[in-house]
C-alpha cells in the first residue's frame, strides 16, 4: 500500500520497457542439441480512479493502483512450462479509519465497512483497520504448469482450460473481455486411440484474484474473526469468516471420427467442498443460486458434421445434456434435474449463406464461482459452465438462460465482390429460472402457470469494403420481450451500430465506432450510447476521441452540485441538465486514449477521461463494470 | 499452488528420459512430422471447419506461415482477414501459407463456418474453443495477433492489432521471410 512499493513496482516496469532488448530478449538457444523457445509477455496496468460521479465517496475514487501480470512459456522438446506471476500495488487507498469522520456519509461509511476488508488484495482487516497482509500478498503466482506433448499423448500439470462441446458441461477458460480468467489447477490427461481421443481432467477451480477492471480481490486469506469488525464478527467464534471456496472439479469426454465428423460424450462434476467456519451452520456456503449445492453433474453429448454430405454440404451441430444438483446431506431440499438442447446449421449456396441455430433449455443452469456475490461482485462472472444464448455476444438484455425455448435464423447475401447484405430473426420463450425442475427429469410446474416471457429479435445491415481496405459496417434492430400474462412490455429497444474506416492517405486512416440505443426495462426509459473516433497511422499507433451518454435515472447521480475530480472537470462542458430544473438528466462521459506501438514488441494504451458504467457480456455472461473517472494506462511488452 | 510445484518436478524428472528417446536431439514438433533442424516452433494440431485435421508441422520447414488468431466479434480482425486473403492468393503458389486460427468459444463458434464462407476465404481455418495453440503461442489472447514463421521454422515477426494500412507492414515482413 505504501508510495515507495507502488513506485518501486511502476520503475520496475518502465525499466523492463527501457530495457528489454539488451536485457531479457535473447535469440534461439539450444539445450542438449535440442533448441528450446522462451516467450516473456509483461501487462502492467496503472489506473488512476478519480471521482466517477457516482453517489459513493471515496471509497471507489482517487486512488491509483498497479496490476500486472508476467508470463513466462518455456518450450523445448515436447515439454512446455508456463508461469504468470500477478501483482497489485495500491496508492491512497482508502481506509476504514477516514470513515469515522463524519463528513461522510452514512451511506459512505456503511459501504466502506462492508466493501474494504474485501477490496484490497494486500491488505487485511486488523482491529477495525486496514494493514499489510503477508497473506494475500501482492505479488503471488498465479498460474503455473508443464505439460508434456506426443502425438498420442498430453499430459498437463498445473493450470489447464478446459471446455467440452459447446460448454454445456465444462467449460473452463478465458472471457479477456469481462475480466474472467479461470483455469483448472490439477491434472490434465489427453490420449489418442485410432480414431478416439480421450480426455480426463481434474483440480481445483483457479480463478483469477485481482479483477483487472476494478482493481478489487477475490480473498484467498480467509477473515478472521478477530480482524472483523465487531458488526460483522461473530462472538466467541475464533474461526475463519469464509467468503468463497475452490471447487473441485472432475470430468472426462470421449470422441471420435467418423469421416469429418465428430461424435463425443463427456461428463463432468463440480464438487462444493462444504463450509468450514461455522459449526452450526449447514454446509452449503450460499443459497441464492440453485447450482449452490454439495454436486453439480453435467452428462452430454454432442455431434459436430462440418459437411453432411457432398450432395448436401450442410454444417450441423448438435448437443444434449443433462444436469443434476445433489444438495448437501443435511439439507432438506431435494435432488434436483435440468436437461438442454442445442443445435446450429449453415449452408452456402453461392452468394448466400444460411445460418440457424435453435436451443432449448429446462432449468439448466450455468454452475458459477461458490463465492459471497455481496463481497466479491467483481467476480460474479466467474462460471464453469456456459449455455449457447443463440443471441449476438453483446446482448445485455438476456435475464436468464437456463429455461428458455427458441431459435434464430440469419441470410448473408454477399451482392457483389464489396457489399454483404445480412438480416437475422429470432424468436424465444423465457421463463426466467422458474421452470424449477421435480427430481425426476421432468418439469415440475407446466409453462401456463409460469411467467413466460415472448422475445422477438430483428435486425439487418449491411457491409461495404473497398479495395483500399475502406470499411463500412452499418446495423440496426429492435428487441421486445412481453409478458406473456399480461401483453405489458418487459423490455424492449431499438439500437444503431456502425463500424467504418477511411483510409485517408498512405499510412493515415479514420475510423468511428458508434453504438446508440433507446431502451426500456420494466416502467424504466433510457438512452444510451457511445461514438469513439480514432484517427490512426498505420503499425505505429492512434489517437482516440470518445464520447458515451446515458439518461438512466438509476445510474446516474441526480446532485448538479456534484462536479467530480478538478482535473476531470475541463471535459465536462457539455450540459447534465438539459431542462433546467436542477436535477441531472443527462450524463455525458469524454475521454480521450491511444495506442503507441514501439515497434512489434511494446504497446502502450492510455485513457484519461470517463467511461459510463454497463453491463458487459460475452458469451451469455455478463457483469456490471461502475462509472470510471480517471486515467488508465496498460503497457503490453513482449520478449 | 505450492504443493503442486514439487509434483511437477517429479513429473519432469520422470519423463525426461521418455523425452529424449521420444523425440530424439533434432526438434520434432508434436505431430509425426520433423521440422527444421533449428526451428524453435511447437507444433500443435486443431481441426478445421471443414472437419478435417490440420497441423502447424504440415507446413513447418516447407512454407513460410503466417497464423493469425481471430474471433467473430473482432472487427480489426475482419479487416484484416480481408487483406490475409488477397495475401494469401496471391503467395501461395510462392510458398505461402495464412492458418487463421479462430479463438471463438462455445457462444460463437457456431458463426465461425457461416463468416468463412460468407467473406470467401480459402486459407484453412482452424478452431481452438479449448486454447490449445492459443495458450501457447497468444495467452493474452489478443486478437488479431499475427506470427510469421519462416522456412526454416523460425518466428521471424509477431504482431498485435490491426490498423488499416498494417497489411502494408505486413507484406514486406512476408517477403523477407520468403527470402
Amino acid at each position: 500500500m505504501g508510495r515507495r512499493s507502488f513506485v518501486a513496482g511502476s520503475t520496475l516496469a518502465l525499466s523492463l520497457v527501457l530495457f528489454h532488448d539488451s536485457a531479457v530478449a535473447k535469440d534461439i538457444g539450444k539445450i542438449d542439441g535440442a533448441p528450446y523457445r522462451v516467450d516473456i509477455t509483461e501487462t502492467a496496468l496503472l489506473n488512476w480512479h478519480g471521482d466517477n460521479l457516482n453517489t459513493i465517496k471515496r471509497v471507489d475514487d482517487n486512488y491509483a493502483e498497479w496490476i500486472n501480470r508476467f508470463n513466462v512459456l518455456f518450450a523445448w522438446k515436447a515439454w512446455q512450462v508456463g508461469l504468470r506471476i500477478d501483482s497489485a500495488k495500491y496508492l491512497n487507498a482508502p481506509t476504514v479509519g477516514e470513515f469515522q469522520d463524519r463528513s461522510y456519509s452514512a451511506t459512505d461509511r456503511t459501504y466502506a465497512e462492508q466493501q474494504l476488508p474485501y477490496r484490497y488484495r494486500d491488505t487485511a482487516l486488523v482491529q477495525g483497520n486496514l494493514k499489510p497482509s503477508t497473506r494475500d500478498p501482492s505479488v503471488w503466482p498465479s498460474k503455473i504448469w508443464v505439460s508434456y506433448i506426443k502425438p498420442k499423448y498430453e499430459i498437463t500439470l498445473g493450470d489447464a482450460y478446459v471446455a467440452f462441446g459447446r460448454g454445456f458441461v465444462l467449460n473452463i477458460r478465458k472471457f479477456d473481455e469481462i475480466g474472467a480468467d479461470t483455469t483448472l489447477q490439477g491434472a490434465k490427461v489427453v490420449g489418442r486411440v485410432d480414431k478416439f481421443t480421450f480426455t480426463g481432467v481434474v483440480g481445483l477451480s483457479n480463478p483469477t484474484r485481482v479483477d483487472d477492471a476494478t482493481g478489487t480481490k477475490l480473498a484467498d486469506a480467509p477473515v478472521r474473526c478477530d480482524e472483523s469488525t465487531a458488526l460483522r464478527c461473530r462472538d466467541g467464534w475464533a474461526l475463519p469468516w469464509q467468503t468463497w471456496s475452490r471447487d473441485i472439479i472432475g470430468g472426462g469426454r470421449v470422441e471420435t471420427k467418423v469421416g469429418t465428423t465428430t461424435l463425443g460424450v463427456h461428463v463432468a462434476d463440480v464438487h462444493r467442498r462444504p463450509r468450514i467456519d461455522d459449526p452450526e451452520a449447514k454446509s452449503q456456503l450460499y443459497t441464492d443460486d440453485p447450482t449452490f449445492v454439495r454436486d453439480v453433474l453435467g452428462v452430454g453429448a454432442n455431434v459436430s458434421a462440418p459437411k453432411l454430405s457432398e450432395a448436401f454440404p450442410v454444417n450441423l451441430y448438435t448437443e444434449v445434456a443433462l444436469q443434476r444438483r445433489v444438495p448437501y446431506a443435511d439439507s432438506a431440499d431435494p435432488a434436483t434435474n435440468g436437461y438442454a438442447a442445442y443445435a446450429a446449421a449453415s449452408y452456402t449456396a453461392g452468394p448466400v449463406t444460411t445460418s440457424l441455430e435453435g436451443k432449448h433449455y429446462r432449468s439448466f443452469n450455468p454452475v458459477k464461482l461458490n463465492a459471497d456475490k455481496s463481497k466479491y461482485s467483481a467476480f460474479s462472472a466467474v462460471q464453469y459452465t456456459a449455455n449457447p444464448t443463440v443471441e449476438l455476444i453483446t446482448q445485455d438484455s438476456l435475464t436468464d438462460n437456463s429455461c428458455t425455448t427458441g431459435g434464430r435464423a440469419r441470410v448473408d447475401v454477399k451482392a457483389t465482390k464489396g457489399y454483404t447484405l445480412f438480416a437475422s430473426a429470432a424468436k424465444f420463450a423465457n421463463w426466467q429460472q422458474q421452470c424449477g425442475a421435480g427430481p425426476s427429469l421432468g418439469i415440475s410446474t407446466t409453462s401456463t402457470d409460469l411467467d413466460r416471457h415472448n422475445i422477438t429479435d430483428l435486425y439487418t445491415g449491411f457491409d461495404v469494403r473497398a479495395d483500399s481496405g475502406s470499411y463500412l459496417t452499418l446495423m440496426l434492430g429492435t428487441r421486445r420481450e412481453i409478458k406473456d400474462a399480461t401483453g405489458d412490455f418487459y423490455y424492449r429497444e431499438g439500437w444503431l451500430q456502425a463500424n467504418g474506416s477511411q483510409i485517408v492517405s498512405g499510412p493515415y486512416s479514420i475510423e468511428v465506432d458508434m453504438w446508440h440505443r433507446n431502451r426500456y426495462l420494466n416502467g424504466e426509459s433510457w438512452r444510451e450510447g457511445q461514438t469513439y473516433l480514432s484517427l490512426k497511422y498505420a503499425s505505429r499507433g492512434a489517437v482516440i476521441f470518445g464520447h458515451e451518454y446515458s439518461t438512466r435515472n438509476s445510474q446516474i447521480n441526480q446532485d448538479p452540485s456534484n462536479k467530480g475530480h478538478d482535473i476531470l472537470r475541463p471535459l465536462r462542458f457539455l450540459p447534465f441538465d438539459v431542462d433546467g430544473d436542477g436535477t441531472t438528466d443527462v450524463q455525458h462521459f469524454l475521454n480521450v486514449g491511444g495506442q503507441v506501438k514501439f515497434g512489434d514488441d511494446v504497446i502502450l494504451r492510455f485513457l484519461f477521461g470517463e467511461q459510463r458504467a454497463a453491463l458487459k457480456c460475452v458469451s451469455g455472461v455478463c457483469r456490471f463494470f461502475p462509472a470510471f473517472a480517471g486515467a488508465r494506462t496498460e503497457l503490453i511488452v513482449r520478449y | 499452488m505450492n504443493k503442486l510445484f514439487p509434483l511437477a518436478l517429479v513429473f519432469l524428472a520422470a519423463c525426461s528420459g521418455g523425452s529424449t528417446s521420444g523425440t530424439g536431439t533434432a526438434p520434432k514438433t508434436g505431430g509425426d512430422k520433423p521440422a527444421e533442424e533449428d526451428s524453435n516452433v511447437t507444433d500443435f494440431t486443431l481441426t478445421d471447419v471443414d472437419g478435417k485435421s490440420v497441423s502447424l508441422g504440415d507446413y513447418l520447414g516447407k512454407q513460410v506461415i503466417l497464423i493469425d488468431f481471430w474471433a467473430t466479434w473482432c472487427k480489426p480482425c475482419i479487416a484484416e482477414m480481408t487483406h490475409m486473403q488477397k495475401l494469401y492468393e496471391a503467395k501461395k503458389d510462392k510458398g505461402f501459407v495464412v492458418l487463421a486460427i479462430s479463438m471463438d468459444a462455445s457462444e460463437t463458434e457456431a458463426q465461425v463456418a457461416p463468416t468463412v464462407k460468407s467473406k470467401g476465404w480459402t486459407f484453412p481455418v482452424l478452431l481452438d474453443s479449448e486454447t490449445r495453440a492459443t495458450s501457447l503461442y497468444n495467452p493474452r489472447r489478443a486478437a488479431p495477433f499475427t506470427i510469421i514463421i519462416d522456412k526454416h521454422g523460425k518466428i521471424t515477426k509477431k504482431r498485435e492489432g490491426y490498423n488499416p494500412g498494417d497489411e502494408v507492414e505486413i507484406e514486406k515482413d512476408i517477403e523477407a521471410a520468403m527470402k
